[in-house]
């Protein structure tokens, strides 16, 4: 039709109303951050189709900060040739300390290659645009991030939230509600957070398996094997979309928690979820160390997955004395280390030397029983009696906010809860894991789940989060130098003969949806 | 009233080629011009001029739509620019004072050489998705031209004719220069340039007998 009109106005020298097309339309699934600080980094996804009738080699305009990341599924990798209608996905790193000076604005550029004098770039709407901003507090410590709220609705502010909690996060574990089937967003978040993080970070689905979700997902009241295999279901389908090459791209580990609708109080229990989840390293494995899934399970993992799960303590499996870590078990746990209370023992001058601020002392007079309790939370029904900290409210964390608390001291908490990690597993001993990763937990809950909260409540900012734990390992030297082997060693029998060095702990935060409200 | 705008296709670079699909500029361009000659009688009532005569035109502008890969649904640019004509010709000239003395009614030819310069090419993206590629840098061109025209001079003074009349002009040929992007020579060029001007002359006749 257009050549028609062409014909007939062409020939008058009236000017012709074909319509303008970019030979690439570069379109933003997910566009930048608008700042990013000099010493952060961000994502961005953009689909690339060759608009012409003829395939070509494209290229894409250096950018200063950007980088392509070439792993993931379809990814676009210029210079490449793009056949005519073909499409390929962008998926661009942003690094903070290579922006230029002034930033982004514009761009990605794709040209026809090597000529690069055929360009288009994406709508005004959909351009780069990043001002670089000042410096933030690098917690490169955490490790681990678990969720206990699904992901915020926009994803962006999501990953950029979390890469400025933990920067060198290693595991990101997603929510995922009963009964959710928004799959894509799930795969289309595994994407952004593998662009921005690189392809060796590990992607856990944490789904809501609680004793309240049965109905969501579809399961009599009771029927844990059916929640195990819907929850298996979903995990698949999300898979099926990031990762459809089963290259481990998608999800690589699925977690549980306590008061889980899967039973975790006997030994083979642990295992015979794994069963579910990956192969046995041993075949044929002996009964003692394999389990086997659950005939209710009827949906096979694709791809298989790794196993682990929020425990109540480092070494004690929900009342277990058979640890259930290791290749046949939990490839992965995660201790919550709150609702802790030790015996001060031998070490009553920590109370005389300040050690543990004379704020929280003061209702104790000298001398010091060695029966004095050393406790995070009075949770009202444990028997911990005497204890310090003082003035202690039933059913509180002791942990006060750090600006707002009675005293406000970021440094109450380093203090009691670096006490509390030389008498438990990993510095007073390790249990034998059999290859298994542990990863202390402190919990990120908020006011919402007052009094009970910790680096969720207001006044925990990231940077004081980072002096937390600045003053944790500080606190660590400390009591290591106070109570040297070999008289009564802090740190049993010797230079970490039987614990580890608390400098190779690593770190988890469960339930952080309250300090990424904060930042 | 001018003729112009061809429609070309070029390749800026081997691999592939823009189209520029030229409009017809409406504008009516003038030209002056300043000719130095020697007028000699032929007959009663009848003269002949013959000298040199240099002259420029207004500016003309041309313009058109661009079709990135030659192909219409890549109808991605406008562009526009400017040629100036200049022009020192040898021209000829009929009279006839059979009318009147002092306006004299007129014919005539030239051959010559024309200098056109063309430049200010600018390329307008139709959307923003489109990036401008780098434009064509100005560039002046020498060729032969030509003129038949018609008209009336008024009798100044001995020497001095004021004239006012009708030309048609082949004007020359013109080319851009080539982009700073582009690693082939080809621009936008024009084989010949037909004009129909309205012409202003001031004329200094040395008059023989």
């Amino acid at each position: 039709m257009n050549r028609i009109l062409c014909f007939l106005f062409c020939a008058a020298g009236l000017s012709v109303s074909y319509a303008a097309q970019p030979i690439a339309s570069i379109v933003a699934q997910f566009k930048g951050p608008t700042s990013l600080a000099v010493n952060s980094f961000s994502a961005a996804i953009y689909t690339v189709t060759n608009n012409s009738s003829a395939p070509a080699v494209f290229d894409m305009k250096p950018l200063l900060g950007v980088t392509q990341v070439t792993e993931l599924p379809n990814a676009c990798h210029f210079p490449m040739t793009l056949g005519s209608g073909q499409i390929c996905n962008l998926y661009l790193k942003i690094t903070g300390s290579a922006l230029a000076p002034t930033g982004l604005s514009g761009g990605p550029v794709v040209c026809i290659s090597p000529s690069m004098l055929y360009c288009s770039q994406p709508s005004q709407a959909d351009e780069l645009n990043v001002t670089p901003a000042a410096p933030i507090p690098q917690n490169s410590w955490l490790n681990v991030l678990i969720a206990q709220s699904q992901p915020l609705a926009n994803l962006v502010t999501y990953l950029n939230k979390i890469i400025s909690l933990a920067p060198n996060l290693k595991q990101i574990h997603f929510r995922f509600p009963a009964g959710a089937n928004n799959y894509s967003d799930y795969a289309n978040l595994i994407k952004l957070f593998r662009t921005a993080y690189g392809t060796s970070l590990l992607i856990g689905f944490h789904p809501d398996a609680s004793t309240s979700s049965y109905s969501d997902w579809g399961c009599a009241s009771g029927n844990w094997q059916c929640v195990l295999n819907a929850t298996i279901e979903a995990m698949n389908a999300v898979d099926n979309i990031a990762d459809p090459n089963h290259t481990g791209l998608g999800f690589n580990i699925y977690s549980i928690e306590q008061s889980y609708v899967f039973p975790t109080t006997a030994p083979e229990d642990y295992r015979n979820v794994k069963a579910c989840l990956n192969p046995p390293t041993v075949t044929p494995c002996p009964a003692t160390q394999c389990g086997t899934c659950p005939s209710g399970v009827t949906t096979a993992v694709s791809p298989y997955v790794k196993f682990g799960s929020v425990l109540p303590s480092y070494g004690d499996c929900a009342g277990s004395t058979d640890c259930q870590y290791g290749a046949d078990a939990l490839d992965y746990g995660y201790p919550q280390y709150y609702n802790l209370g030790k015996q001060i023992g031998p070490y009553t001058e920590l109370i005389s030397n300040g050690f543990f601020p004379s704020t929280t002392t003061s209702c104790k007079t000298p001398p010091y029983s060695s029966h004095l309790y050393v406790v995070d939370e009075d949770n009202g029904s444990t028997p911990y009696d005497p204890q310090i900290p003082c003035n202690n409210p039933a059913n509180t964390f002791v942990y006060p906010d750090p600006t707002t608390g009675s005293p406000p001291d970021v440094t109450v908490p380093s203090a009691y809860l670096s006490y509390l990690m030389t008498q438990l597993a990993p510095i007073s001993n390790v249990p034998d894991v059999n290859g298994a990763t542990v990863y202390i937990t402190f919990s990120g809950e908020g006011p919402a789940a007052a009094p009970s909260l910790f680096l969720g409540a207001l006044g925990w900012t990231l940077s004081n989060i980072l002096n937390f734990y600045t003053k944790l390992n500080a606190d660590f030297s400390t009591l290591y130098a106070q109570f040297p082997p070999p008289g009564d060693p802090m740190f049993a029998n010797g230079i970490f003969a039987q614990g580890i060095n608390p400098n190779a702990i690593s770190y988890a935060i469960w339930n952080f949806s309250a300090i990424l409200d904060n930042e | 009233m001018v003729q112009a705008g061809q429609t070309q296709s070029l390749y800026l670079v081997p691999e592939a080629y823009n189209t520029y699909v030229a409009s017809t500029p409406t504008t009516t361009a003038a030209s002056g011009e300043l000719f130095l000659g020697l007028q000699l009688p032929v007959k009663t009532s009848y003269f002949v001029q013959f000298g040199v005569a240099a002259g420029i035109n207004s500016r003309l502008s041309l313009q058109g739509n661009i079709w990135q890969l030659g192909e219409p649904d890549f109808n991605n640019f406008t562009y526009q620019y400017s040629l100036q004509h200049s022009q020192v010709l040898f021209k000829m000239r009929f009279l006839s004072s059979r009318f009147s003395h002092g306006f004299l009614p007129y014919l005539g030819a030239g051959i010559g050489a024309a200098f056109n310069r063309a430049y200010d090419f600018s390329m307008t993206p139709l959307a923003y998705e489109i990036v401008p590629e780098a434009p064509f840098q100005s560039n002046t061109k020498a060729s032969f031209a030509y003129t038949v025209s018609a008209g009336f001079m008024l009798v100044l003074s001995t020497h001095w004719q004021l004239g006012l009349g009708y030309e048609f002009a082949n004007e020359g040929q013109s080319q851009l220069g080539p982009s700073v992007m582009q690693t082939t020579d080809q621009t936008i060029s024009l084989s010949h340039l037909y004009t129909n001007q309205l012409q202003f002359t001031l004329s200094y006749l040395s008059l023989g007998v």
